[in-house]
């Protein structure tokens, strides 16, 4: 199914999805900078109150049928406003298509809903997305870091994280 | 004593849950794992992973680093098939940068990845016999392995950590008789599957300790995102190479070999296989490697225009993917790895349920995890 | 304590006139029998681990040197710190240093094990083994060639020739294993 196609079946049940329209040159960026660029797939934005709703719809609308989570992430923005994102990556194996979900959160006591009842391979992942950002999943049986240990202070990969030196740094 | 009063005896033994730590440091756990068991005799009823003992933080130093940097920390990540990151990350940023490499670029680059492909499962080969108990034909893998290694410091300087595929091409054309010498070893290589057949392939006792043992059933497979040799042995023909070909694999003839029964055993056959179609490859692309430019032009100082970009091909291990988020600076804004041993690891928490404890290392090792690639 | 033949050697021999001739031919042939079958434990961490691997297979063979791996830390007697040392990793090495009996060495094998190597900026990489075990040898390069694995244990080897059992090794201090 072509992007338009996806997203027309997504947004006849949830309307409160919106998509992300590709990144046009920015308008002050210098001449040698050339046209951004982004990947021809779909890519959704979901208030995050409807990602369960959404992430249902996903699996197991039979046009959509999207039962491969590729991938599980975040990013951190400061500027030009303060917020954090979870992007999904979404793949079918049926009909061979694919969607990135990215879903605005705060920055400070974000939290969005675990999908590990319907993806089992959100377990890690989300749990790697805690530990680097600091970013909660609701619904998650065992929300602890995975790759820090478990007194660690701060969240690593957050743009504004200030690490704290202990005795194995120099 | 009759055996019904041995049983007797057994019905009233109060049992406990028995936790056994298969720590950090142990001879089979391919590096730093720490699997903690719960047993109820020999029979697992649990199984907890600890990782993050390899964790080196190198998402956070991508920010810190310029994108030709970043390959030095690519190789990495899996370590056993440095050619497959440095190519992913050179794909990722050269989408970004809308730039695409020369065909002799492409087609060399698919040598030294297949070649890679070729050493990487030799590795598994080896260090999977000796997880089960035969010491020898790890020296036989690592004998065609240092084979292939001289090839690769021919090319590259490096025998592990090559550096090699650049953005936009490679690092340097092939020395003046490579294509030879790699001709000869693919002929030597050919010659030694037979031999590995009769060492591990067709001996009775390891029979007996793959099959049937950690089965992975194809809808598991499927939740548990797992992707690579592992769900080809589940019986699901998914391989990048076929399904989303890039660097021109669409011009090669070859087979995608899958199991049946997603076991131990099905895993293994699939990787010896793939040596053999690596073979293959490897051939096809001597045969017709054109020839030319093996660069792009690049500018000096990369700085690719807004964007993200997610980039991804069949390492050895699975579907590794690269998602990186740039904002106009010669380093990256964000930088993610979809690591294929990663997300393959989760499956060991189910597959082992319900297995003898004297299984957890060959289910471990069928696995074929790099903790480089786990923990980044 | 129950002291072994050789913690007592010393005491008796220098009282005696020519002691330190017996203590010179007693180092002579104690030191000749360490360095010729040194232990290593199997302590493979990241990519060095592979080459360490590649030197014990048949191409770069390490039991020509007497050197055999072996899994337990109670029967080696060195460590090969092959691979970056985390931060979470190195409470289980400071632990696996202190339940190896002594004499035991250390080498350190790697830009990594060395000073934290291309993660030296890194939130969870410990800069250097050093920080928390004696070192005895240190070996550059990433990964380090076999061969240079193995010209660090003759180095080690020649450092072994130089040890006296009149002087015993230094016990490190205990720290707060977390």
């Amino acid at each position: 199914m072509t992007n338009s196609e996806l997203f027309a079946v997504i947004r006849t049940k949830i309307s409160e999805v919106s998509e992300i329209p590709a990144p046009e040159a920015k308008a002050g960026a210098p001449a040698h900078e050339g046209k951004p660029y982004r990947d021809p797939y779909l890519f959704v934005s979901c208030p995050a109150a409807k990602w369960t709703d959404l992430s249902r719809l996903l699996k197991e609308d039979p046009q959509l049928d999207f039962d491969f989570l590729v991938m599980v992430t975040a990013a951190d923005y400061l500027t030009p406003e303060p917020k954090m994102e979870a992007i999904y990556h979404l793949y079918s194996f049926k009909h061979r298509h694919k969607i990135f979900v990215k879903i605005p959160l705060p920055r400070e006591n974000g939290s969005v809903a675990s999908v590990i009842s319907l993806w089992k391979t959100a377990d890690w992942q989300e749990r790697e997305v805690y530990d680097m950002y600091g970013m909660k999943f609701s619904g998650h049986p065992n929300m602890k870091r995975i790759l820090m240990w478990d007194g660690f202070p701060g969240w690593p990969l957050r743009k504004d994280y200030a690490h704290i030196p202990d005795r194995y740094d120099d | 004593m009759t055996t019904e009063v041995i049983k007797l005896q057994g019905a009233d033994l109060q049992t406990e849950e028995m936790i056994l730590n298969l720590g950090p440091q142990h001879p089979s756990t391919h590096g730093v794992l720490r699997v903690i068991l719960k047993l109820d005799g020999e029979v697992i009823t649990g199984a907890d992973l600890d990782v993050g003992y390899l964790h080196r933080g190198t998402e956070k130093l991508a920010e810190n680093r310029t994108y030709p940097q970043m390959l030095v920390i690519s190789d990495r990540w899996d370590y056993l098939s440095a050619m497959s990151n440095n190519l992913v990350w050179c794909l990722a940023v050269e989408k970004l940068l809308q730039i695409q490499a020369p065909p002799r670029a492409d087609y060399l680059r698919v040598i030294m990845v297949e070649l890679n492909r070729i050493a990487s499962h030799l590795v598994f080969f080896g260090t999977y016999g000796i997880d089960i108990g035969a010491y020898t034909p790890f020296l036989h893998a690592f004998r065609e392995r240092e084979k292939i290694l001289d090839l690769f410091e021919e090319v590259s300087g490096a025998r592990m950590t090559y550096n090699y595929i650049r953005i936009g091409g490679v690092m340097a054309d092939l020395p003046a008789d490579w294509i030879g010498k790699c001709r000869s070893f693919l002929e030597w290589m050919k010659e030694r599957f037979p031999e590995y057949d009769t060492l591990l392939t067709g001996n009775p006792i390891f029979q007996d300790r793959t099959k049937k043992i950690g089965v992975l059933t194809k809808e598991n497979a499927i939740a548990y995102g797992v992707t690579g040799p592992n769900l080809r042995g589940s019986g699901i023909k998914f391989d990048l190479r076929k399904d989303e070909p890039y660097c021109s694999y669409d011009k090669f003839q070859f087979d995608i070999p899958v199991g049946q029964d997603g076991d131990c055993w099905d895993r293994y056959w699939v990787r010896m296989q793939e040596m053999k179609e690596s073979v293959k490859i490897v051939e096809q692309a001597l045969d017709g490697l054109p020839a030319g430019e093996p660069n792009a032009k690049v500018p000096r100082i990369l700085r690719p225009p807004h964007g993200e970009a997610y980039a991804q091909l069949e390492a050895p291990r699975g579907a590794l993917g690269i998602y990186t988020i740039s904002d106009g600076n010669d380093k990256p804004y964000k930088v993610h790895v979809r690591a294929p041993s990663f997300i393959n690891l989760t499956m060991l928490q189910e597959i082992l349920i319900g297995q003898k404890v004297s299984d957890v290392v060959a289910t471990l090792g069928s696995i074929d995890i790099v903790l480089g690639e786990v923990d980044r | 304590m129950d002291k072994s033949v050789l913690d007592r050697l010393p005491g008796l021999a220098l009282n005696m006139p020519g002691g330190k001739v017996v203590i010179s031919t007693v180092d002579y042939f104690v030191n000749w029998a360490r360095k010729s079958a040194i232990w290593p434990m199997t302590f493979g961490l990241a990519c060095c681990a592979i080459e360490m691997m590649g030197s014990y297979a048949s191409r770069f063979d390490f039991d020509r040197f007497g050197v055999i791996p072996r899994p337990t830390p109670r029967q080696s007697d060195l460590m090969i710190i092959a691979g970056t040392v985390v931060k979470k990793m190195a409470p289980m090495i400071e632990r696996l240093y202190h339940q190896m009996p002594e004499p035991r060495w250390v080498i350190s094998m790697g830009a990594c094990a060395n000073k934290g190597g291309p993660y030296y900026d890194s939130y969870s990489v410990c800069k250097g083994v050093d920080k928390i075990i004696p070192v005895d040898i240190y070996i550059p390069g990433c990964p380090p060639r076999p061969e240079a694995l193995q010209y660090g244990m003759l180095e080690l080897m020649k450092k072994i020739e130089k040890m006296s059992i009149a002087k015993p090794p230094v016990m490190p201090p205990l720290s707060r294993i977390r």
